[in-house]
């Protein structure tokens, strides 16, 4: 596998929320606007790379990983715990306001099954490299994927997309156009069910389609030839 | 060496490593986090009093359920108080009712105000609903209404406001303490 | 005693754990396929969410405040949830072979199930005193296994519904449980309108 195509995966083929239905709580509890995606996307990006080349560095030292085999998951547990605890201060003294709306799911991050299945699945079997490599593509795949879900229901709840703080695209005037109010079930928790379920619906069309196209490609090669 | 034991040792050190990284992070930003959640705090009150004009002073509290009280006079060295304001919450119907209540020193209310809330159906209104009239006075509960169709709601709001109503005195006589 | 009332309802229903909250979402995603399964997880759930919110509880506030390192509660937590369910497990399989038949498989995916975590950090947050947290718990643990249990018997029938294909699994899933979460935030009125 080259470098490129490990941190493709984490986009496209084996994105953590569409494809493996990893870490669906805090995607489905921060997108209630673009900023709090975008908050938790900065967050697990920190933790996700950090804790890969941690683990990774630790489980390629031959001594270090003798040691450490027997209780390799509590070991991953502080390891991804201090982080968190790391990312949660830094966010409390600097960005209080996102940290607030974020709560309890700065925390949650520990459980997030993404980053503990990576650190066994990924970082505990390959070179520190290509581990921050699967970090960086993870993480960036999960971060657009609660992106793209919140600018759906912030659009379609709200109206606006708040990209940071005060910095605002107001989009009301279609609204205004087709004399309507924006839809707050949206933004309700009913809201992230639902967007959650066509998002995932659309993008299985997407891919039967294109598997379909790719056979029937594949068809007409074998007849042709 | 014991198998188990060495396993053990390893966590140990593990966890005695993180912990002094953690305490190290805590301590560059505990000072920080200390300002910060002073400003958010301040800024609740801001729309009353600015801290630029008064000198407001702030009680915190670690248990029940008021969060914090501020003290507003005229200056630092001044002995009367101007104003307390009280943040309060308490159990309403869908989660925590959050409440800042300023009170002047003839002890009637200023105003009031839901800082946050999670009330859904027929408390929903919370924030708009006159529970107690402003100018009334904040150490009774006579003219307090009761909001028709949402019993936990205005509970929580009546307790609120009694949790007020038995210590207004005493906190503007200047013994405001927990 | 007004105020646990007002505490119990909000937990069991108003703040659900899974319709509102959004904890505990990949079991209630994943092992709600069949009535049984439902079952015991909520179970599962319930017995270990009590247990470790009262351990945690109990940490936090002997302990950790007592000495001033509440920076390490995230790491406390976790440590103590997941040395808790490695206990549970060794001592049901001991007394109880047949709870842990019905519950065993359950128990290693609670570890990483956000819920507990999340239980045992909100009832700090919140500043609930000992009492509170039991009631919270408690509750929080009941509507985790209601939802579940109304959840499993609604995917059992939908296996049979005429669902278009990009939609079959998981999003129609999704899609019943926002409709779930609609009626649980209606019905909480109506509760209120009885009392």
């Amino acid at each position: 596998m080259t470098k490129k195509e490990n941190f493709l995966k984490g986009i496209f083929s084996e994105n953590p929320i569409f494809v493996a239905l990893l870490g669906l709580c805090p995607t489905l509890a921060v997108t209630t606007s673009l900023e709090n995606a975008i908050g938790m996307t900065i967050a697990v990006i920190f933790v996700l790379v950090l804790s890969n080349l941690i683990i990774s560095l630790i489980m390629h030292n031959k001594m270090l990983a003798d040691l450490v085999k027997p209780v390799r998951i509590p070991v991953y547990i502080v390891v991804i715990a201090t982080l968190v605890t790391v990312v949660e201060m830094i966010m409390h003294a600097y960005l209080i306001e996102l940290y607030n709306s974020l709560g309890i799911f700065i925390p949650l991050i520990v459980v997030n099954c993404i980053i503990l299945g990576r650190a066994e699945a990924f970082a505990s079997e390959n070179k520190p490299i290509d581990s921050v490599i699967d970090g960086i593509g993870m993480s960036l795949g999960f971060g657009l994927a609660i992106m793209l879900i919140s600018i759906f229901r912030e659009f379609l709840g709200a109206g606006v997309l708040t990209i940071w703080k005060s910095l605002q695209i107001d989009l009301r005037f279609i609204f205004d156009f087709l004399m309507i109010e924006p839809i707050d079930m949206f933004i309700k928790p009913a809201g992230a069910f639902i967007s959650l379920g066509f998002i995932l619906a659309i993008i299985i069309a997407i891919t039967n389609r294109s598997k379909a196209r790719m056979a029937e490609k594949e068809k007409e090669v074998k007849s042709n030839g | 060496m014991n198998n188990g034991l060495k396993s053990g040792l390893v966590l140990l050190m593990f966890g005695l490593i993180c912990g002094l990284l953690l305490a190290v992070v805590n301590g560059l930003t505990a000072d920080k986090i200390a300002a910060e959640e002073l400003r958010l705090k301040t800024q609740a009150i801001e729309e009353y009093y600015s801290p630029d004009e008064y000198f407001i002073d702030i009680e915190e509290f670690d248990y029940g359920k008021i969060d914090s009280i501020f003290i507003i006079k005229e200056s630092a060295d001044s002995e009367e108080i101007l104003a307390l304001a009280y943040s309060v919450s308490s159990q309403g119907y869908g989660g925590l009712i959050n409440v800042l209540v300023v009170v002047k020193n003839d002890l009637t209310i200023q105003d009031y105000k839901v800082i946050s809330h999670t009330e859904s159906g027929p408390g929903s209104g919370v924030t708009d609903y006159e529970f107690l009239s402003k100018d009334s006075p904040a150490n009774s509960l006579d003219d307090f209404d009761q909001m028709a169709g949402a019993t936990f709601t205005s509970n929580a709001m009546r307790d609120i406001f009694s949790i007020i109503a038995e210590r207004v005195e005493n906190d503007m006589g200047g013994e405001v303490d927990d | 005693m007004d105020n646990l009332i007002a505490l119990a309802f909000s937990a069991f229903i108003l703040q659900n754990i899974i319709l509102t909250q959004f904890l505990g979402i990949c079991p209630f995603i994943g092992v709600s396929t069949k009535r049984s399964s439902a079952l015991g997880m909520g179970l599962a759930v319930i017995f270990v969410m009590l247990i470790s919110s009262t351990v945690t509880w109990a940490l936090y506030t002997y302990v950790l405040e007592a000495f001033d390192i509440v920076y390490m509660r995230t790491i406390a937590f976790i440590l103590v949830i997941a040395a808790l369910v490695q206990m549970v497990e060794t001592f049901l399989k001991k007394v109880s072979p047949s709870l842990y038949k019905g519950l065993g498989i359950y128990l290693p995916l609670i570890t990483t199930n956000c819920a507990i975590l999340g239980v045992a950090v909100l009832n700090i947050t919140n500043g609930h005193n000992f009492v509170e947290m039991l009631v919270y718990t408690g509750f929080i643990g009941l509507g985790f296994l209601f939802v579940m249990y109304i959840f499993s018997m609604i995917r059992e029938k939908l296996d049979f519904a005429p669902v278009p294909k990009a939609f079959k699994g998981t999003p129609i899933a999704l899609i019943v449980a926002a409709i779930l979460a609609i009626i649980f935030s209606r019905f909480g009125g109506l509760i209120e309108w009885i009392l």
